[in-house]
């Protein structure tokens, strides 16, 4: 019973951990770009929910719709005036731009809204559902929800459509996507939009659940990095496995171990397949 | 005299009269080493308030020793690499009187011996490591003093109340892994076990945890009489609302804040039976602590908790003691800290032991029926 408890707990966290990895992995795919501030970024849509709940009183759903368009947004013009001006092979110039850009928003954000952590109560807090007799959350579940409806919908615009087909180009050959008339710019902007509204979304599904500051997005940050390497970076499907592996690692090792042992558990993963798959479990060089 | 003579008298006598205004008006410069950032900035916050609240009532009330008081903040991020930047900062840079601070207790270890070396001394107010107090006073670190009860002592409180209560004979531990969560750990784990209750080997959280699912998961597993959580800030609210939805109904004890930012979770009654030992609580309402809470909430429009208050007693205490020195010069303000009888908000005198320990009274909350009672105030 404790160990299906803890494999479905696992799988929960794992599928909202692939929000932001996928995210990430994005992002990383089409710029080769390694974002730092895409903790800042998921905070930001944990912190756009709990205004938009607790002072608009907005419902769970649309809140979450609406944080995540709003980080999207957010991100687009972080794009327009950062991103984009970062060009080919200027990979340290990415890290300490997102770097600063990460640190310039957290402190905004303790500046206009401090640091005093918050919690979000919303219409399905603290209300249950059965899972082949285990009990689940409902807030859980449906973030669990989301997380599943927008990757599933993020790989059909991959693989079915001319846009995501210009985003994959993109991230495969970025010469040969030039060469047949693409502009790299506006695909690179869509690909920013896409990983930060699932950033934002993550961050949004999470806040009922965990507590709201300023400060949340730098832990989670560091998990997402690892989610990455593991599934290989650039790789869309192998961060959605990663994730699912490290949220399943995390909590058995934290419920039949310890809490110690959970926090490794996360980074023994990752060493494991740095040292027996360098590329990840997917990874074949940057492709979606 | 001539005219011009006059005038050179005169501007002597005005530039004397200036230069003696300006350096009366020169401040005393008291540091705060204190968590602005990272998990336990809520907590800092916090702390500052109360120390900003008790520099302006001094300086409104004519400063120390007629001149005004300034504070000097240094954020620490509660940890021990921070902390040692933060009182070299106020040292080398900030030329402080004094330092009060620095609420985490790795922090303040980290602390200690660079203030012993610069010889300024240091008030510690939240802090409970059991290590500052063996470490400070005779034999050791004559510049540390510290106002707030260790978790020994807390512990030793807690422990006759759960004793007493009869109903408890195994308890779980979630600490945070730092001094603070340890030093707790093994404070308790000492009094308890010494009178028949058994306590696990503590599971240590990681600052910043956010999911605390495994860990509950467990307890629903193992059903201990009683968990004892060391946690603070954003994470302890963490753990409360993961212990809310977990559906478990293991009393909760150790030292769980019961402070407005915790609020919702007691109101929710799904805490009830949780005891918790404090130094202070805003419901208590002996001494000024009533007033205390009203001006706080005016200026900050939250009510003080813990960490505030302790921040505000810590500059009232250093600013009596510069008054009794009649200097603001640190040695001086050193040896009047050691001969303190400072009577604080809450009405006890901190006076300090042959380790400058103070032994102010702690109080023992339980929630009942979803509201936090005050079961009774202990001395430490």
């Amino acid at each position: 019973m404790l160990v299906s408890t803890l494999i479905l707990n696992g799988l929960v966290m794992g599928a909202i951990y692939a929000l932001i990895g996928v995210g990430l992995s994005l992002i990383f795919g089409v710029l080769e770009i390694v974002n730092f501030a895409h903790g800042q970024i998921y905070t930001l849509g944990a912190l756009a929910l709990a205004l938009l709940v607790g002072h608009f009183g907005f419902g769970f759903l649309p809140a979450a719709f609406v944080s995540a368009l709003g980080v999207a947004a957010f991100g687009y013009i972080l794009y327009v005036l950062f991103l984009q001006h970062i060009r080919k092979g200027e990979f340290e110039r990415g890290i300490i731009l997102t770097l600063g850009i990460g640190i310039v928003v957290q402190n905004a954000l303790i500046y206009f809204y401090g640091a005093t952590p918050q919690i979000v109560d919303t219409e399905f807090s603290f209300r249950d559902i059965n899972f082949l007799g285990l009990r689940v959350e409902m807030i859980k579940a449906i973030a669990v929800g989301f997380a599943i409806v927008s990757i599933t919908a993020l790989h059909l615009v991959l693989t079915r459509t001319r846009f995501g087909m210009a985003i994959r180009a993109l991230s495969q050959n970025r010469e040969a996507a030039l060469v047949v008339g693409m502009r790299p710019e506006v695909v690179a902007g869509h690909a920013v939009v896409i990983g930060t509204a699932l950033a934002g979304l993550a961050g949004a599904v999470l806040a009922p659940v965990f507590t709201v500051h300023p400060l949340m997005g730098a832990p989670i940050l560091f998990k997402a990095f690892a989610i990455v390497i593991i599934g290989g970076l650039g790789h869309l499907p192998g961060a959605v496995v990663a994730s699912l592996i490290i949220g399943v690692s995390e909590s058995l090792a934290g419920g039949l171990g310890s809490a110690s042992l959970q926090d490794a558990a996360v980074f023994l993963v990752m060493i494991a397949m740095l040292q027996f798959r360098p590329m990840g479990l997917f990874g074949k060089g940057v492709r979606i | 005299m001539t005219l011009q003579t006059s005038i050179r008298i005169a501007a002597a006598l005005a530039a004397l009269a200036l230069g003696t205004q300006l350096a009366a008006a020169d401040p005393i410069v008291i540091g705060l080493s204190s968590p602005q950032t990272g998990g336990a900035a809520y907590l800092g916050q916090h702390q500052r308030w109360g120390a900003e609240l008790a520099v302006e009532e001094i300086n409104a009330a004519g400063g120390a020793i007629g001149q005004q008081l300034q504070l000097s903040v240094q954020d620490n991020q509660c940890n021990p690499t921070q902390g040692a930047a933060s009182a070299e900062q106020l040292i080398s840079v900030g030329k402080v009187s004094a330092i009060v601070g620095a609420l985490c207790s790795s922090a303040t270890l980290s602390i200690m011996p660079i203030i012993e070396k610069a010889q300024i001394p240091l008030v510690v107010e939240t802090s409970t490591s059991p290590k500052i107090t063996e470490l400070a006073g005779v034999g050791g670190n004559k510049w540390t003093f510290r106002i707030n009860p260790s978790d020994q002592e807390l512990a030793i409180g807690l422990a006759r109340y759960l004793i007493a209560d009869g109903k408890i004979k195994k308890v779980a531990f979630a600490g945070e892994d730092t001094d603070y969560g340890r030093g707790g750990h093994a404070a308790l784990k000492a009094v308890l076990e010494k009178n028949g209750v058994k306590v696990g080997n503590g599971d240590f959280f990681g600052r910043d945890t956010q999911d605390f699912s495994a860990f509950l998961a467990r307890m629903g597993s193992d059903k201990p009489d009683a968990i004892a959580v060391y946690l603070n800030g954003a994470d302890e609210l963490n753990f409360l609302r993961q212990y809310r939805a977990s559906g478990l109904t293991i009393p909760l004890t150790g030292r769980v804040e019961f402070s407005e930012l915790q609020e919702g979770v007691v109101e929710s009654g799904a805490i009830n039976g949780a005891t918790s030992v404090f130094p202070y609580s805003e419901q208590i309402t002996v001494g000024d602590n009533t007033a205390f809470v009203e001006r706080f909430r005016k200026k900050f429009g939250e009510v003080p908790n813990a960490q505030s208050y302790e921040g505000y007693t810590a500059i009232r205490l250093v600013a009596d003691a510069i008054d009794r020195a009649k200097s603001a010069e640190p040695g001086k303000i050193r040896d009047a800290l050691e001969s303190a009888s400072f009577k604080a908000t809450l009405g006890d005198v901190l006076k300090f032991d042959d380790h400058h320990q103070a032994h102010p009274s702690a109080v023992i909350l339980q929630i009942e029926n979803s509201k936090v009672v005050v079961k009774g105030l202990f001395n430490t």
